[in-house]
């Protein structure tokens, strides 16, 4: 079933995210990550709603652990990419870079009319 | 961030808003993320705004479980809840819900005795303890009256002892033999039997068990019988056989030494009567034959018990080393192989000559479950058809499901449940219907004559409701599978509008494609079976050229012709009085081969022999067409001379029937005989052969059977006159007689051409009732799909020809397809069967047309019923709605 999901924009910067984090991607990471990277701050609400989303379309998979004191002792869900995840992400890429490939020039002027 | 400064606690407000309203699943993680974020943010600005808005983003949680529900359907809850939505939805259209279970139950019963059929077939004697160690060795033997091999069950007598004391990984073996059978007498009762002889092996090897009497010594001695419950019962009634002695005429005298605790066991052994080997051994005449190896392979049966390390391969191989040394070619008797065959492999394996029992060989197994197949296929069709043609009205049902979050798999899982409810129905009734079926199938005469009656043992066998509940449910699923897919396939907005191409597309071409194999299929065994009827009735009513009419075949068993001729011709109700050896047409024969004197082997014609007494001529109303009949002083042993038929005249080229009188040829492998006479072709076997060459000699010793010809009308008293001169002679037993004509119309050919169309005509019958009940169910849908277009086709001037003509053309057209499809295929088919009758029917456009015509008119009521009905109806009655 996997692999007739769709990764949406937001989904595939979250996805590369749990990616880039390796072994410790759970939702205070990848938030903070993700605004350091990108500038944009998104509310932890909307990236737990993407990590859940991402995982009911199995490109990720969770498990507890991990707790710290900062967090009062409490777990942490840390997330993983799947297989099925991965090949989203490398799906994703290819179909940019074949778009790219066909753009000439973009630096010497794309204009948006 | 420095190390000694309190980090300022996420607001509680905060905290308990999370706590109450996000998912109890999540609230650990998310308190967690919260207190790390805040404390990572501390001295950032505005850290007190920033934590309010993320934790208030998390309370979107408040309906969001950790994971979507498992896809995993099969919960008690969810089986429930299809259960009730099967059955309500069942309720609700109880028409189509009926036509479904009427159709699957009537396929199921007919397959399923079938099935069960085989399988007891297929579990004989697998109760046995050691059923998996007994071997049976069967041969492959050319004996000196054929020209070539065939396969026996049998094997030479003294085979048994070599094994035991030659060939490694043998640990136990038993003699049988077939053959034992006579008139046996107790007092006054004499009755015929049929049994077996066995040595006392047979009771260690197999394990039938006795329920009086001890199974080491029953067999041992010479003159024991073991007897069944029900024929010691025939016999001796309330009083207790064992020690009683019997007699078997005009042998010798047996003790009852035991008595088999069942008479139901499910083997191939016939088990009337067990009479002890060393009685055989013991009769100086049967001694001399099982010392023959040639003579004694025709009726003994070696079955062996195997070490439990025995290798199968090497005992076969020391089998075959036995053949050179100890059964070597003798005058033209061959013995080619002795195969070593495992106990499960005989019911339903290679077919062999000479079993003792009945015995299904595979191929007719093949045959019964292919029928079963097409059978079960039609049906299964007809709910695939049915299913599909009404998804339109589902359709919104499914559209709904999905909306409120119903994976595909659950759709289809739904609708594949319902089927298996709708299946598990059709079982129970088809279970109600086994009980008038079985009866009626154990009346066809390849059951009754071979005694393999299909006995449902409800109590004592378990497996039975395996089969049904197995059966079921692989229905089901070969029913279900296709609509569960299609129905579940639709997308929720299109199916809740009630669009898309549900009606159309490929569930309509895939309808009509089932219509046509249905079709098909019906016509295919409609013609088939009216092939069958006519055949049969053409065979009944064939005429044999020989006088059958008021003549009664009496038995003489070992009262000699004459005698019993003297003694029945004394009443005024005989007109005339005959004898033979075998009652021609029925079957039974004995074989002969005849050749032209010089003539090389190859060149033998096969024919039959008779031995008659000279009166059968008059007798049959036969005709000799040139030289002599038979002379009464004139015996076949010393003259040599034989009245033969026209066909072998021409067969082995001897002329015209003037020329050929006083001509000699080769009986047998060298016997010279002297034609005298040449009688008319008349039909001595029955109508599936043709003519053979047959040679007639006068042998008055070798006469088995009184052909008695009744005064006409009198057939009544004549019978009685029979029964009172056969008492006259004082003969233990009771005449045994039949009429000719009767026996004619019974003989085997003409009863298992009746068993066939009988069966096939049945499933014929229910193959065109299954398909019309879908056409009618497909027809009705189609009528209330179109009612407002009738409407309006109505108002704007239609008449009522046109509208019928609208509504059934999609169905002419299938069934045109069918028949062309289906007529060539029933016409080469019985074609292929008519062939193997040498005297048979031709059947033309008729016989096909009224096939064709039978399902023409069931369909054009089917389908006429429904479009009638919306043609005449009333438009304003559908038009006003909106």
């Amino acid at each position: 079933m996997a692999g007739t999901e769709q990764l949406g924009a937001l989904e595939e910067l979250v996805l590369l995210t749990v990616c880039s984090l390796s072994d410790d991607a759970y939702g205070v990471t990848v938030h903070q990550h993700l605004a350091e990277v990108s500038g944009r701050s998104l509310s932890l609400g909307a990236v737990h709603t993407t990590l859940y989303r991402l995982e009911d379309k199995g490109f990720l998979e969770s498990s507890m652990g991990g707790s710290s004191p900062t967090r009062g002792g409490r777990r942490k869900r840390i997330y993983q990419a799947t297989g099925a995840g991965r090949e989203a992400l490398r799906a994703a890429r290819a179909v940019r870079d074949s778009l790219w490939e066909n753009i000439p020039s973009l630096e010497s002027g794309l204009r948006f009319s | 961030m420095s190390q000694g400064r309190p980090i300022p606690p996420v607001p509680r407000l905060l905290v308990w808003l999370v706590e109450r309203f996000c998912h109890e699943a999540v609230v650990e993680e998310f308190r967690g993320d919260l207190d790390e974020l805040h404390s990572i943010r501390q001295d950032r600005p505005l850290a007190g705004i920033r934590i309010w808005l993320d934790g208030i983003s998390l309370l979107r949680f408040h309906f969001r479980r950790r994971r979507r529900p498992s896809s995993f359907f099969l919960t008690p809850s969810m089986l429930r809840n299809y259960f009730f939505v099967a059955i309500r939805s069942l309720r609700r259209h109880a028409a189509f819900a009926a036509i479904n279970v009427i159709g699957l139950s009537f396929a199921m019963a007919v397959a399923l005795i079938l099935i069960l059929f085989i399988r007891q077939a297929d579990q004989k004697d697998e109760f046995h303890a050691n059923a998996d160690r007994i071997v049976r060795v069967y041969s492959d033997f050319k004996s000196s009256f054929n020209r070539s091999n065939a396969l026996y069950g049998t094997s030479p007598a003294a085979l048994a002892d070599l094994m035991q004391e030659q060939v490694p990984g043998v640990e136990k073996v038993t003699h049988v033999r077939g053959g034992f059978r006579g008139t046996l007498q107790y007092g006054d009762t004499g009755l015929p039997l049929r049994g077996l002889w066995a040595d006392p092996a047979f009771f260690e090897i197999f394990s039938f068990e006795l329920k009086s009497g001890d199974p080491a010594t029953a067999l041992a001695e010479p003159g024991s019988i073991v007897l069944s419950p029900s024929e010691a019962e025939k016999f001796f009634g309330d009083e207790d056989p064992m020690g009683k002695t019997m007699t078997v005429v005009g042998n010798r005298d047996y003790t009852v030494t035991g008595i088999l605790a069942r008479d139901d066991y499910q083997t191939m052994f016939p088990l009337k009567a067990l009479a002890s080997y060393a009685s055989a051994e013991s009769d100086a005449g049967m001694r001399q034959m099982l010392d023959r190896w040639y003579a004694s392979i025709y009726n003994s049966y070696t079955f062996v018990l195997l070490d439990e390390n025995a290798n199968p391969a090497d005992v076969q191989d020391r089998v075959r080393d036995l053949i050179p040394v100890h059964f070597a070619e003798f005058e033209g008797n061959r013995l080619h192989d002795l195969v070593v065959q495992p106990l499960e492999d005989i019911s339903l394996g290679v077919e062999v000559g000479n079993e003792m029992g009945s015995n299904l060989p595979d191929t007719a197994a093949w045959f019964l479950l292919t029928l079963a197949g097409i059978v079960l296929l039609t049906a299964c069709f007809n709910y695939v058809g049915l299913t599909v043609s009404r998804s339109l009205k589902r359709s919104r049902e499914v559209g709904v499901r999905k909306v409120f979050g119903a994976a595909r798999t659950h759709i289809s899982s739904q609708f594949l449940f319902e089927t298996i409810v709708v299946s598990g129905l059709s079982v129970v009734f088809a279970i109600l219907l086994l009980q008038w079926m079985v009866p009626a199938f154990n009346s066809f005469s390849f059951v009754s004559q071979t005694g393999m009656y299909l006995n449902l043992d409800w109590a004592g066998d378990p497996g039975l409701y395996a089969v049904f509940a197995l059966f079921s449910l692989a229905v089901a699923f070969i029913a279900g599978f296709y609509p569960a897919l299609f129905l579940s396939r639709f997308s929720p907005a299109a199916a809740v509008k009630g669009l898309s191409g549900i009606g159309g597309g490929s569930g309509s071409r895939l309808r009509k494609g089932l219509v046509v194999v249905q079709f098909s299929i019906s016509l295919v065994f409609l013609v088939t079976a009216t092939v069958m009827v006519r055949q049969a009735r053409f065979m009944q009513q064939g005429d044999y050229g020989f006088d059958s009419s008021n003549v009664v075949n009496v038995q003489l068993f070992d009262v000699p012709f004459e005698r019993f001729r003297d003694q029945v011709s004394r009443s005024a109700n005989v007109e005339n009085v005959s004898g033979i050896s075998v009652i021609p047409a029925m079957g039974s024969r004995s074989d002969v081969w005849v050749s032209s004197p010089g003539a090389s082997d190859e060149e033998a014609v096969k024919g039959y022999r008779y031995a008659i007494d000279p009166n059968l001529v008059d007798n049959l109303h036969l005709e000799v067409i040139a030289g002599s009949n038979v002379q009464d002083g004139v015996k076949y042993e010393d003259s040599r001379q034989v009245l033969v038929n026209e066909t072998l005249l021409t067969r082995l080229q001897l002329g015209a029937p003037g020329e050929a009188l006083g001509k000699e040829f080769i009986m047998g492998d060298s016997t010279r005989v002297t034609i005298t006479g040449v009688l008319k072709d008349f039909h001595a076997d029955d109508l599936s052969n043709a003519i053979t060459p047959n040679v007639f000699f006068h042998q008055p010793e070798m006469i088995s059977w009184a052909n008695v010809r009744l005064v006409p009308g009198q057939m009544d008293a004549g019978l009685e006159d029979i029964r009172e001169a056969w008492r006259a002679m004082g003969h233990p037993r009771n005449a045994e007689m039949e009429i000719f004509d009767t026996q004619l119309e019974q003989n085997f050919v003409n009863l298992m051409t009746r068993d066939m169309y009988r069966l096939i005509g049945f499933i014929a019958f229910l193959a065109v009732m299954i398909a019309c009940l879908g056409l009618l169910g497909i027809a009705s849908f189609n009528v209330e799909n179109r009612t407002r277009e009738i409407s309006i086709r109505k108002v704007l001037g239609a008449d009522i020809g046109t509208l019928i003509y609208l509504l059934s053309r999609e169905f002419i057209i299938l069934i045109g397809i069918a028949t062309v499809i289906a007529l060539p295929l029933a016409w080469m088919l019985t074609e292929n069967w008519l062939q193997g009758f040498a005297y048979r029917i031709n059947p033309g456009v008729g016989t096909l047309g009224l096939g064709l015509l039978i399902l023409l008119v069931i369909a054009a009521s089917a389908i006429g019923s429904q479009t009638l009905k919306a043609a005449l109806a009333n438009p304003i009655d559908h038009l006003h709605e909106e």
